[in-house]
């Protein structure tokens, strides 16, 4: 999986291809050394592939993490996949999905 | 418009030769002519003088003024006549000739003294050089001079001669010739006409440069008197034609070129009006042609009754002819317009029977190429599943064009037919070839490579009706299957057909193709043959399907060069690509990776939707696997393989007998405070799943899903 992120007027964390048990390791750890201060935190996944539970399970730790610093969280373009998997686990209803 | 030898090059060409022979002619006509005329001219001027001199004899006194030397010529020449002594006088009564000579020259007028004037003068000295010719003529003729008879002479300006007398004493006839006599009477000029001489009749004698003519001088009595030379320059008589001919020969020059010209003019008009007219006809109706207007007869009217008539005549019925033939030809080009449009549908249809040329699923993958059609033809490849096993099937009719088409589409119904409609390889075939005899009075036929591959078996059965034998590459070696060889199909009826079995394993390819290919000439004239085609797989062994189609191709291409392909090439390649199995042992998060790639590669058909969904479940259930499950030895064993529009996948373990389906059941949330994660995996799973079942057998845990492949 790729992943670009933006520093701006958001922080827009873009990725690409699959978010699964590996890369959202990857992606986590990446993020761990972020500075984020930007208020709000978009995930574009125009380009992701799937996601797997795993996946879902970085988000819902970085949602926490961002809500205690009192930052908005929200997902960007989802495919079906994804949309379906998010429905699936009521992910859409805790984030959200843009 | 530029003609490079115009009709009016040729008249004038023509007229100009025409003219010129006549010209010829008349100048030879003219100068003979003039020659006389010239003379007619110069005698009718001696006439006139002569005339005088006949008058003054006759009328004695009364001579002509302009005369006047003459008459004192012939004054002295009478007077002499008359002298008695002289008259009397003979040869014989003198001692000598010498003496005989003095007496004349004391008696006679020896010349005649010129004018003044004249002496000196050239016509004088013309006259003496005359007289002196007739003297010399007298020498060598062993005369003595005779010129003592010659007591005369008057330059003549008007015939620019002499005139002399000569006594008629000393002329005589005898035998009916003329002689002058001289002193010693030896002949002078023997004159046959002058025997009939009379006062008004005379001839001519020429003397070098001279030319002379005589008249007979009568006097009162009707006696001969004198003779008289009148004696001219032959040089004037020239000179007089040419000044006649040379103004003659002007005017009938200049004459000739001016009607000539006239004709020429005249005629070029007249012929070229008429070709004028057919000219602006012909050149509206090629522009009209050329314009594709539609166009009526173009009427050309002639008055002439001659060659241009009938012309005009023929041009006027060929117009008819061109209108006709133009419609003709318009019908047939709209005809084959359609039937060309028709035809390239044809083609199009019948490239649409074709199933496409690349196919992929979990079992097979395969190529197929066939020659850009821009006509119908008679190759065809084809391909469908027989319950669990595909069939391959090349094929190459006789014939070519739509009678091979034709064929080729009854053939390939039939075959797909009859093999569909479950019969054993070896009947279907037969039942074709029988079916293809019937009604098949053309005689066409059909090469077939059929063959039937079996994956659960891993081996090709097939029955080869007199094709190209196809190759079969494995990962080391290229073989040909050299089966028996049936007859064709559609050739003869009641044969029974051989089929042959051949291993085809995982990885296995399966190359087929038509006698196009192999039978490809190049410039020389050389094949491609069957060694090309072995190299050219050789090398693109580990290349994809496409690439060993396209590398065939290129090859191919290059050998051919500029060569005009001479049959339609149609090849297929087939690989068995076997059933998706993966064997992990190894307790490892990579697999989860391997595992999706792997699917990824192997059913490559299959939608992204589906892929994603795959990926999502092989996440879920390895990650599962490789986190929780204790065993260090772990192995596990992933298959897939397509069943009508289902994905069956299965993934098995030697891990422990744990149903994970049942155990997991996840909460659901409304913030992602009280949000816990556990179970969501198994939910996605089955969620994402048409169906999915969980069983222990044999020491292992395995997990049967089903997806829909159709979405």
């Amino acid at each position: 999986m790729e992943s670009k992120i933006e520093h701006g007027e958001n922080l827009v964390i873009s990725l690409k291809g699959r978010l699964d048990t590996v890369t959202s390791a990857e992606l986590a750890k990446k993020l761990e050394n972020e500075p984020i201060d930007e208020p709000i935190v978009i995930m574009d996944m125009k380009e992701l592939e799937y996601i797997s539970s795993a996946g879902l399970r970085l988000l819902l730790s970085l949602k926490k993490k961002l809500s205690a610093e009192n930052k908005e969280f929200e997902i960007h373009n989802l495919n079906d996949v994804c949309k379906e998997v998010f429905r699936v686990t009521g992910f859409q209803n805790i984030l959200t999905v843009k | 418009m530029k003609f490079k030898f115009p009709i009016l090059a040729k008249i004038a060409i023509l007229g100009t030769l025409t003219s010129v022979i006549a010209a010829g002619i008349s100048i030879w006509v003219s100068y003979s002519k003039q020659v006389s005329r010239g003379e007619e001219n110069l005698l009718s001027n001696i006439d006139n003088t002569l005339d005088g001199v006949d008058y003054y004899f006759k009328d004695d006194e009364s001579a002509a003024s302009n005369l006047y030397a003459l008459k004192t010529v012939t004054d002295k020449a009478v007077e002499y006549y008359q002298d008695p002594d002289l008259k009397n006088a003979k040869l014989e009564d003198f001692q000598s000739f010498e003496e005989y000579e003095e007496f004349f020259k004391s008696r006679a007028v020896w010349f005649y003294p010129p004018p003044n004037s004249m002496i000196g003068s050239r016509e004088y000295l013309d006259f003496a050089a005359c007289l002196r010719q007739i003297q010399s003529y007298s020498v060598i003729n062993m005369l003595s001079c005779d010129a003592v008879s010659c007591s005369v002479a008057k330059y003549d300006e008007s015939i620019k001669g002499y005139i002399f007398a000569v006594d008629s004493r000393y002329k005589r006839i005898e035998n009916g010739k003329f002689y002058h006599i001289s002193a010693s009477h030896y002949v002078l000029t023997p004159q046959d006409k002058f025997v009939e001489a009379s006062e008004d009749t005379y001839d001519t004698f020429d003397l070098a440069g001279y030319h002379t003519k005589l008249t007979t001088i009568i006097d009162e009595d009707g006696s001969e008197i004198a003779t008289f030379f009148i004696q001219y320059s032959l040089d004037n008589l020239i000179q007089e034609n040419r000044k006649l001919l040379a103004s003659d020969l002007i005017v009938l020059t200049s004459t000739s070129l001016a009607i000539i010209a006239i004709i020429v003019l005249a005629s070029y008009l007249m012929f070229t009006r008429n070709i004028r007219k057919l000219t602006k006809a012909s050149t509206n109706i090629s522009a009209k042609l050329a314009s594709n207007e539609a166009f009526s007869v173009e009427w050309v009217q002639i008055n002439t009754h001659d060659e241009m008539k009938t012309l005009t005549d023929a041009f006027m019925a060929m117009q008819g002819q061109i209108i006709n033939y133009t419609e003709i030809i318009k019908k047939e080009a709209a005809e084959k317009e359609r039937t060309a449009a028709e035809l390239s549908v044809a083609s199009k249809i019948q490239l649409e029977t074709l199933p496409f040329a690349s196919f992929v699923d979990n079992k097979v993958a395969l190529q197929a190429y066939i020659t850009p059609a821009k006509e119908v033809g008679g190759d065809f490849y084809d391909y469908f599943y027989l319950g669990d096993k595909l069939a391959v099937l090349i094929n190459d009719v006789s014939g070519k064009g739509v009678p091979a088409a034709l064929f080729m589409m009854r053939c390939k119904a039939l075959i797909k037919f009859k093999l569909t409609s479950g019969l054993p390889l070896i009947q279907a075939i037969k039942e074709s070839n029988d079916e293809l005899v019937r009604n098949n009075d053309e005689n066409l036929f059909v090469t077939s490579f059929v063959g039937i591959i079996d994956f659960e078996n891993e081996e090709i059965e097939y029955v080869n009706a007199g094709h190209e034998k196809p190759y079969i590459i494995d990962g080391k070696t290229i073989s040909r299957l050299d089966g028996v060889s049936n007859f064709v199909l559609g050739g003869m009826d009641g044969l029974d057909y051989v089929s042959e079995k051949v291993p085809f394993k995982k990885g296995d390819r399966l190359f087929m193709f038509t006698d196009g290919l192999n039978e490809s000439i190049n410039s020389k004239e050389e094949e491609f043959g069957y060694d090309r085609i072995v190299s050219s797989l050789d090398h693109s062994k580990g290349d994809t399907l496409q690439g060993v189609i396209a590398n065939m191709k290129k090859d191919l291409a290059s050998f051919v060069g500029e060569q005009e392909p001479f049959d339609d090439t149609t090849m297929m390649i087939i690989e068995n690509k076997g059933d998706f199995h993966l064997h992990f042992e190894k307790k490892d998060y990579s697999i989860i990776e391997e595992a999706v790639n792997a699917f990824d590669e192997h059913f490559k058909p299959l939608s992204k939707e589906i892929k994603a969904k795959v990926g999502i479940i092989f996440d879920e259930l390895l990650n599962n696997l490789v986190s929780y499950e204790k065993r260090p030895d772990l192995v596990i064993d992933v298959t897939g393989k397509i069943k009508g529009d289902d994905l069956i996948l299965v993934i098995s373990s030697n891990g422990a007998d744990y149903d994970i389906l049942a155990n997991h059941k996840p909460k659901y949330a409304t913030t992602h405070e009280d949000f816990e994660l556990g179970g969501f995996g198994v939910a996605i799973v089955k969620d994402l799943t048409k169906d999915v079942s969980y069983e222990y057998k044999d020491g292992h845990s395995i997990v049967t899903m089903i997806l829909s492949t159709d979405g």
